[in-house]
Order: C-alpha cells, then structure tokens, then sequence
C-alpha cells in the first residue's frame, strides 16, 4: 500500500498500515510465492512513455504506483485510507497541498494566458461591431425622427380588404345597434391599438351606434377610459350609462369571455343602456381589439362559434398572422392589423388622426431596415466568398 | 400641473429605458422595476377594486341569506391561500383542480369548435380554377400545399426502412422539405410583423418625446 500518510494522526497510521507486513491468507492458499506475484505484476506494466506533442507537460499527470499487494505496480489507485482517515472535523486537521498541486497551478497557468495574436485581430472587429450598432441606432432615430417632423406630408396608403371589410361592418350598422367592444390590451401595444380604438369608436359614435366596453386585461379598463374620454368630447349628446358604458375588468380569461356571453344582462341592469340590452343576442357587433392571439382566440372560441355573434378584430401587427385565418374562414368579418390597418380606417373614414401621422415615420423606418438587411446579406455574402478563397 | 408632473416622469422613465443602448445600467433597472411593480400594484387594486368587492364582498355583506352561494367560490378562494404552507397546501389542490378542470374543458371544447373544425372545413378548397378566378385558384393552391407540407414535416412516426424507402417515404420527404419552407417563411412574416409593431411602439415614444414633452411638433 502507499505509504504517504502524511496529516494522518498516529493511531490513524497504525490502523491504515496494519496488514501490509503479511500477504493475504487467500494468497497463500494459492501457493504462489508472494514475491513472484508481484514481479510478474511488475513486468505487465510497460514503462511509460510520452506521447508526442506532450512533452512541455511531462510529470503533471504522474501518479503515485503502488508499490506493495495485489495492486503493486499500478497507477491511478484511489488512496481510501486517507478519505476515511481525515477527522470531519475541518478545523482540527492541517491540511497539506495535494500532490502534483504545483504542477496542476503550471497548467493552469498554460491555459489562462492570453491568446495573443488572435485577440490582436479580434479588437478591431468587436469595436468595428460596436460601432456599426450605433451608427445602425443613430439612423433609425434620424429616419423616424424625420419622418415625425415632417407629419405634414403623408404617403399614399393602399386600403386593403380585411380593412375594407371592417369598415363595411360597421357601416352597415343601424343607429341605436349595440357593439361590444373589448379591449384587450395593454400599454405594450397601446401604441398600435390606441389609434385603433380612437378610429372605431369614432366611427361607432357617427352612426349612434350604443356601445358596451369591457376587458379581459386589468389594463386595459384604463386605456378604454382614456380613449372613451377622448373621442366622447368631439361628439356631442353621447352620454355615459345610456349611450356607452365601461363595465370594467372582467377576471377569468376563457371563463370570462363566457361569462359575459351568458350575463350580459345582468352586467348592464344597473344603467340606462340595459334596458335596451337584455343579453348577448341584443349585441349587433362584438370588435376584439386584442394585443395578444390568445386574447383573439378566447373571443372567437368561447363567444363567436358557439354563439354565431358577428365578430371584427383590431389587433396588434404581430398577431395578424395568428388572426388572419379567422378572416380568411368568415369568423371575423374585418380585421385591422396594427398601426398600418389604423391609418387606413383613418383614411376610409375620412377622419385623420394619430395613425396617419405616425405614417411616414413608420414608413421610414421600414425601408431603412430593409437596407440594414440588405446590407448585412451583402456583407455575409462577401466574407463568405473571401473565407472560400 | 398634475398632467405636467406626469409627462416629465413619463419621459424621463422613457429615456431611461432607452439608455439601454448603452449598456445595462441602474437607471434601466430603475425603471424595470418600477413599470413591474407598478404594474403588479394596479392589478392587484383593479381586481380588489372590480372584481373581489363588487361581486364578492359587498353581495355577502348586503344579503348574506340571498347571496349564501358566494360563500363556495370565497371558500374556494380561501384554500388557495393554503398552498402558502407545505403542511396544508393540500388543501388547495381542490381549487386548483376546479380551475384547471373548468379552464381545460372550456379551452378545448372552444379550440375543437372554435378553431379546428372551421380551419379543417377552410382548407378544403377547390383547386382548380372556376370562371376568371384563376387567382383564388392559386391562392388555394398555395394554402393546401402550405398545410400538407407543413403536416408533414411534423410526422415524425414515419420509421423503419420500408416506410422511409417506399413510396410513402419518398412521399414525406418531399412533402417535410416543401413544409420547412412554408414554415420558414411563416416565421419570416412572424419576425417581419414583430419589427413592425415594435417600430410602431418607437414612433408613439418619439413623438411623445417631441411632441408632449419637448413641445416642438
């Protein structure tokens, strides 16, 4: 057995080298000479060599050879006694470095120098990179900033049909009809559906449409409010409790969305506005302005397939993809996709406002990402080839 | 002045977050922080406020006689509370169990009703064109292909060497390589409509910038 017992107390050493004087009794009974056993265990253990390429690391992974028993001449043995021999308690023992530790802090040493040549030619790289970030920042800033300071011209905007169809729904509502509006949205995506949800109610209030908002978001009730406020003053004798109403947040998402489905009614009894509304079917138009799919999907599952209610939709630019199949299948008689579908609706109602004016400095910032794309394609395509040369 | 008050902290929380750009810095973590907790705080009033006290609390407090069925969904409520405790969160697995029971029951009845059965039905279209709809007839081409391709890449049980080999492997190989570009573009649209309405969000906070704060549009 080893005998590097170093740190070990007395009685340890004792225990740990007693029976190593004498060879194993089953040994014995095999009736080989101990001595034999071990020169023969000695001769099978090639003398190491170096392998090719590890010359500069010669030594660090030598490892104590068992000198003694059955084991004698091998390496790598796992040392139980000095595991089981070390006190649990720390601060009683004095610990000395393993061996080869010194070794082992060369190495370390090997690797954590810096790689010279390579980061010579990386700095300028990185800083290149850092620079084109801001140079890419400062241009989208002066493309929209631009843009926003001169609102005053605005670009020709093409009316597509989900926003044609939006518009006919509504138009085709009698005065006194009753619309459902849920906002569904929060201040992440206000910047999209704000503009929105001024154009509708806009055009709601035009034709004396009587109008029921609520939300599924906590925030959304606020932003309704806000919006209400804003578009309530340009028309006059619309009044709140009979001609509109904000019944607030509504807990319970999928549940929710059913449970005003089915008591509507009784929501609305405590205003003027639910005399003329008993129920869902009392409800001419539902219009989801969602800042989510999910908030999409809750409508038209739990409300517009089971209850065949007409359905329009305003929703974020990023969940247009999501929503476009429902238009594309007749359960969303008109979509408004994000700021774009806004200033549409703008237009065909004949009513510019905020939507219109972010136009140009959408626009804008559009084509210069589309550059910035271009460009980088370019530029990959470029160090693709001289990389391949 | 309370309007006035509340457009400076809106801008300077505006150019705090923008400062970003920069590096990650304690003026963005300021600002992190108080938009969650704020937001956390209104949610918490909002429900109190609009759901908890109007059709809850009050209905109890009114006509507890008239209204003693409130009393399970606030029993309900009560359990939740439970899971707080290791000891007792038990007690809280019959609420949970009740919402996931309702919620899932309602999400996939509406997902089968609602989604699946008119996509299905929406996907089966003619494919061969009717009287100058020589467009609507490629548009439906285009959308049955898309959704054949796009089932195919995700088959993901075709095994075995007679199935990969024969025709019907052939089959979903050709098909698997048309759906990862349906899919592929998909994504496109999904990152190029992300962009977009992040763009949006940029031109609402300069123009407030310029317009409320600055004054100069």
């Amino acid at each position: 057995m080893v005998s590097s017992n170093e740190g070990l107390q007395g009685w340890e050493q004792e225990e740990v080298l007693e029976g190593v004087e004498e060879d194993p009794e089953w040994l014995r009974e095999l009736g080989a000479p101990a001595d034999e056993v071990r020169g023969a265990a000695e001769e099978e253990v090639p003398d190491e060599e170096t392998t090719p390429g590890l010359e500069g690391l010669e030594g660090l992974v030598e490892e104590p050879r068992e000198k003694e028993g059955l084991l004698a001449g091998i390496t790598g043995v796992l040392r139980v006694e000095s595991i089981f021999a070390i006190s649990h308690r720390i601060g009683e023992v004095a610990f000395s470095p393993p061996a080869g530790a010194d070794q082992v802090a060369r190495f370390e040493g090997v690797l954590s120098q810096p790689l010279a040549p390579v980061a010579a030619k990386e700095q300028p790289r990185a800083r290149m990179t850092g620079v084109i970030s801001w140079l890419s920042y400062l241009i989208l800033a002066a493309a929209v900033v631009g843009g926003i300071l001169l609102a005053g011209g605005s670009i020709d905007l093409p009316l597509t049909q989900a926003t044609a169809d939006f518009y006919r729904t509504i138009e085709s509502l009698e005065e006194g009809s009753v619309a459902l509006l849920s906002h569904d949205y929060d201040p992440g995506t206000a910047a999209e559906i704000t503009p929105q949800v001024s154009a509708i109610l806009d055009h709601l209030m035009q034709r004396g449409v009587k109008i029921v908002n609520l939300s599924l978001t906590p925030e959304g009730q606020a932003l309704a409010d806000r919006a209400l406020e804003s578009v309530v003053s340009d028309h006059e004798g619309y009044i709140r409790g009979r001609d509109y109403v904000n019944l607030g947040y509504v807990a319970g998402n999928e549940v929710g969305a059913r449970f005003i489905a089915e008591s509507l009614g009784p929501r609305l009894s405590p205003y003027p506005l639910g005399e003329r509304v008993g129920g869902l079917e009392d409800v001419d138009l539902i219009v989801v302005l969602a800042g989510s799919q999910e908030h999409l999907r809750r409508w038209v599952e739990q409300v517009q397939a089971p209850y065949k209610v007409a359905m329009v939709a305003g929703v974020s630019a990023q969940v247009d993809p999501a929503a476009r199949p429902y238009y594309r299948s007749g359960q969303l008689k008109g979509l408004l996709s994000g700021l774009v579908g806004a200033a549409e609706y703008e237009r065909v109602n004949q009513h510019p406002g905020v939507a219109l004016s972010r136009m140009l400095p959408q626009a804008a910032a559009h084509l210069v990402i589309a550059l910035f794309i271009l460009l980088g394609n370019f530029a990959y395509l470029v160090d693709r080839l001289r990389g391949r040369g | 002045m309370r309007e006035l008050l509340g457009t400076w902290v809106a801008a300077l929380l505006t150019l705090m977050v923008f400062s970003y750009l920069v590096s990650d810095n304690p003026l963005y973590r300021l600002a992190e922080h108080l938009f969650v907790g704020s937001a956390l705080g209104y949610s918490i009033v909002v429900a109190i406020q609009d759901v908890l006290l109007p059709r809850l609390f009050t209905p109890l407090a009114r006509d507890p006689v008239g209204y003693w069925h409130l009393l399970i969904p606030l029993l309900l409520g009560l359990l939740l509370l439970a899971k707080g405790r290791a000891s007792i969160a038990w007690l809280g697995n019959i609420s949970v169990g009740f919402l996931f029971g309702v919620g899932a029951a309602l999400a996939i009845g509406g997902a089968l009703v609602g989604s699946l059965l008119y996509q299905v039905r929406d996907t089966m279209l003619p494919l061969l064109p009717g009287e100058g709809d020589g467009g609507s007839a490629i548009d439906n081409l285009i959308l049955v292909v898309g959704t054949l391709g796009s089932l195919a890449y995700f088959y993901f049980t075709a095994g075995g060497e007679r199935e990969t080999n024969g025709l019907r492997g052939g089959v979903l190989r050709v098909g698997s390589v048309v759906g990862k570009w349906f899919i592929m573009v998909t994504l496109g649209a999904l990152f190029a409509n992300a962009v977009m309405a992040r763009v949006s969000l940029l031109v609402g906070r300069l123009q407030f910038l310029l317009g409320d704060w600055l004054g100069i549009l």
